[in-house]
């Protein structure tokens, strides 16, 4: 019989040391696998059999695809023609490019959007003699919120993804509602509270106007430097419009959706393999990231064999009192208030497990897909409530900084936590929905 | 806001003037300027004049002064005047449609000019020949690409300056595969025997006939004046600095001083930087316009003509105001 505190002791350090930075956190969650398998906890083919091979290998091509096709200049593109159809107006600058940030981040990664659109919309704002820290962190919520639509918009969703076998346009057709409905709220409230600091108009003075068009033809020369090729920004729209049409058609091909990135990866580099090169783009992989993950699948399944999962899946059911509303309720606001604080990666990744444990001790006759929502909307909208909640938020931070705009912890919580909050409640409201009416 | 229209201003023209020379900066301002009065709503014929005169004052008190872009806003100003107080009986949206179209032919005219210089500059033979360069200059880098166009055979000596610049430079010849070395510009003197030319490009020309141009600049020319190395010099008309200048004052933006760590050793130091040199026009063997190479002679005739045309233009102006 195994021990049960040892596998838990060593998740619990190895956590520990993440959330401190002791270490890269790749060495920290491989370190903690290699301890499970030198203490005999589990046996190499468990540990390999743990590995979710569909989600690491969906998030590297994911990475291939966004890297290759931002080497062709079309998301700089996009960005800079968002600042040109925006006019200079404070209003359309927010709204377009935080709209634009959640629909990417739907379909691309949250860190490739932040990355390409903080720059910009700092150097437009900054420039302008305002303030840029609501409209880096309304990116940033929007990116987030964004991200929680789809399956590949967010690490936990591609998790979940990858686990359950949830089809792409079953994620779309899920969480569109709370997604959209926490868009439209945010914006609603972003707008009237810096309307007057920020958002008032600017077509009746010449000199903001012309200030604003300065602003923006510096911007278009400065991250349009290098000559664009229409021809492979044309073969990345392709592939990428390809990929998201083969993903959201998948239950009709009945392909896995790390077999549909895959493919429009190597299609993408074989199509453009004049201009990019195969080795530079590999090295745009993050590595790591996908070490982190392998490292943690394997402490999960550790734990997982142990049984300690089965223990905490019963104390959340017992927790909730027996109705379902409140087992969601319980998940989703869970899942919300531990990814403010801590990376929702690993959260998600402990989570899977005692999620399926749960679905099978409930009552057939309930809609056990819900926990899913549950969790992929607590685990990526609760990223929002603090600084260090989320990829997009450090990274998004750390941008802003070097362009010298420096946003405090503080600064980030307070409109952070609200927002993540008001997030939280309503696809608190959207669950009870789908429970009950 | 939280910096003052004028210091955004002013910053904003520096950066794009380092990064893309005064001549194109001031093509993009005036574009800017085009595009704004498009976008531009709810106002009356009056209003609008105001306002036109109010940016033009904010363009002339950026710090540095760029005269070629005051210079165009002085020609902007003409036709904001005429429309106003020469038609006053059309409506303002005809008044306004009349302005754009004006003020995209003064664009189109600064387009025309910037390739004037260049063109006049085909009157140099630079072949066979060992250019020096030191300014970050579009029309120089344009002009030189003319020339290879033409088949001449030369090739380039780059005197480093300021990092941003030179590498601009460098970037600009590798691109265009013209034959290039660098030297830092306090050793050039070790290739002076090799350099046929010398060509540079000047922020602007002032009324005490010094050229406003890059730091470093003026110890260059001394030296190669010496040398009796020809220098040129590019300088469309549109950016002589038609006013009187002003004594300079500590506070000015020209001369930066900060406190500075030894990367060594433990002590910290005072550090001047400057942003401009002043170079007389008699150090300069000629001066290429839009209108020709001259002499410094003839460019003072020249800059003499404009400054008394531009005097008579204040003046009608301020008498409506």
């Amino acid at each position: 019989m195994l021990p049960i505190w040892l596998p838990v002791l060593i998740f619990i350090a190895i956590f520990v040391l993440i959330v401190f930075e002791v270490f890269d956190k790749a060495i920290l969650a491989t370190a903690g696998a290699i301890l499970m398998l030198l203490f005999g906890i589990i046996n190499f083919h468990e540990a390999i059999e743990a590995i979710e091979f569909e989600t690491i290998i969906l998030l590297m091509a994911m990475m291939l695809l966004v890297e290759v096709s931002r080497e062709s200049g079309i998301f700089s593109w996009l960005t800079v023609k968002m600042a040109k159809i925006s006019k200079g107006s404070p209003l359309l600058i927010f709204l377009l490019f935080a709209l634009t940030t959640a629909f990417i981040s739907a379909f691309l990664d949250n860190v490739t959007t932040i990355v390409l659109v903080v720059p910009v919309t700092i150097a437009l704002v900054k420039g302008m003699g305002r303030d840029p820290k609501p409209y880096v962190i309304g990116e940033i919520i929007f990116s987030n919120i964004g991200g929680a639509m789809t399956l590949i918009g967010d690490p936990p969703n591609i998790i979940i993804g990858g686990a359950t076998g949830l089809t792409f346009i079953q994620f779309i057709q899920n969480l569109w509602i709370p997604v959209l409905i926490s868009l439209a709220v945010i914006s609603a409230i972003f707008v009237p509270l810096h309307w007057k600091s920020h958002f008032k108009p600017i077509a009746t003075d010449l000199k903001k106007l012309f200030l604003s068009h300065l602003l923006i033809k510096k911007i278009t020369y400065r991250f349009l430097s290098t000559e664009l090729s229409k021809t492979f920004m044309l073969k990345s729209v392709v592939v990428l419009a390809l990929t998201m049409f083969a993903f959201l058609m998948q239950q009709f091909f009945g392909v896995n959706v790390a077999v549909i990135a895959l493919s429009g990866a190597i299609t993408l580099l074989l199509v453009a393999h004049k201009e990019v090169k195969f080795e530079h783009s590999l090295q745009r992989v993050e590595w790591s990231t996908l070490l982190f993950f392998a490292g943690l699948f394997v402490m999960v399944g550790a734990i997982e064999k142990v049984g300690i999962l089965d223990h905490i899946s019963a104390f959340i059911v017992n927790a909730s009192g027996g109705g379902y509303f409140m087992l969601l309720f319980l998940i989703l606001w869970i899942s919300g208030f531990t990814s403010m604080i801590l990376d929702n990666i690993p959260f998600v990744t402990i989570m899977v497990p005692v999620i399926f444990s749960i679905q099978a001790q409930l009552d057939p006759a309930l809609n056990g897909q819900l926990l899913w929502w549950a969790l992929a909307l607590g685990a990526c909208l609760g990223g929002n409530g603090t600084m260090i909640g989320a990829s997009a938020n450090v990274i998004g931070i750390d941008l802003a900084k070097k362009e010298g705009v420096q946003v405090t912890f503080l600064e980030y919580l307070k409109y952070g936590l609200p927002l993540a909050v008001i997030t939280l409640i309503i696809s608190s409201g959207y669950l009870f929905f789908r429970v009950y009416i | 806001m939280t910096k003052s229209f004028q210091d955004l201003l002013s910053q904003l023209f520096r950066g794009i003037e380092i990064d893309l020379g005064s001549t194109d900066l001031c093509i993009l301002v005036l574009e800017s300027l085009l595009e704004s009065v498009k976008d531009l709503r709810g106002q009356n014929l009056h209003h609008f004049f105001e306002q036109v005169q109010e940016l033009t004052r904010y363009v002339e008190g950026t710090q540095p002064k760029y005269a070629i872009i005051i210079d165009s806003f002085y020609d902007v100003l003409k036709l904001a005047f005429d429309e106003d107080m020469l038609h006053d009986s059309e409506n303002y949206p005809l008044k306004k449609r009349k302005f754009l179209a004006k003020l995209k032919k003064l664009i189109a005219q600064k387009k025309r000019d910037k390739r004037a210089v260049i063109e006049q500059s085909s009157k140099i033979n630079f072949n066979g020949k060992t250019i020096l360069l030191f300014s970050h200059s579009r029309t120089i880098e344009h002009a030189l690409l003319a020339a290879k166009h033409r088949k001449e055979y030369f090739q380039v000596i780059v005197a480093e300056q300021d990092p941003d610049k030179t590498g601009e430079l460098i970037h600009f010849l590798h691109m265009k595969r013209i034959r290039f070395r660098v030297v830092p510009s306090y050793m050039v003197t070790h290739l002076a025997d090799e350099i046929d030319i010398f060509l540079l490009a000047a922020l602007t020309l002032k009324c005490t006939m010094n050229f406003v141009m890059d730091t470093g600049t003026d110890s260059l020319i001394s030296q190669f004046h010496l040398k009796g190395v020809p220098i040129y010099v590019f300088l469309s008309t549109s950016k002589f600095s038609l006013w009187k200048s002003e004594k300079r004052t500590e506070t000015e933006v020209y001369k930066h001083v900060h406190r500075r760590k030894h990367h060594l050793k433990s002590l910290d130091f005072e550090r001047i930087k400057f942003s401009h040199d002043r170079v007389a026009l008699k150090l300069i063997d000629k001066v290429i316009t839009e209108e020709g190479i001259h002499t410094p002679a003839q460019i003072e005739k020249i800059y003499n003509k404009k400054l008394e045309k531009r005097l008579k233009l204040e003046a009608k102006v301020d008498l409506l105001n």
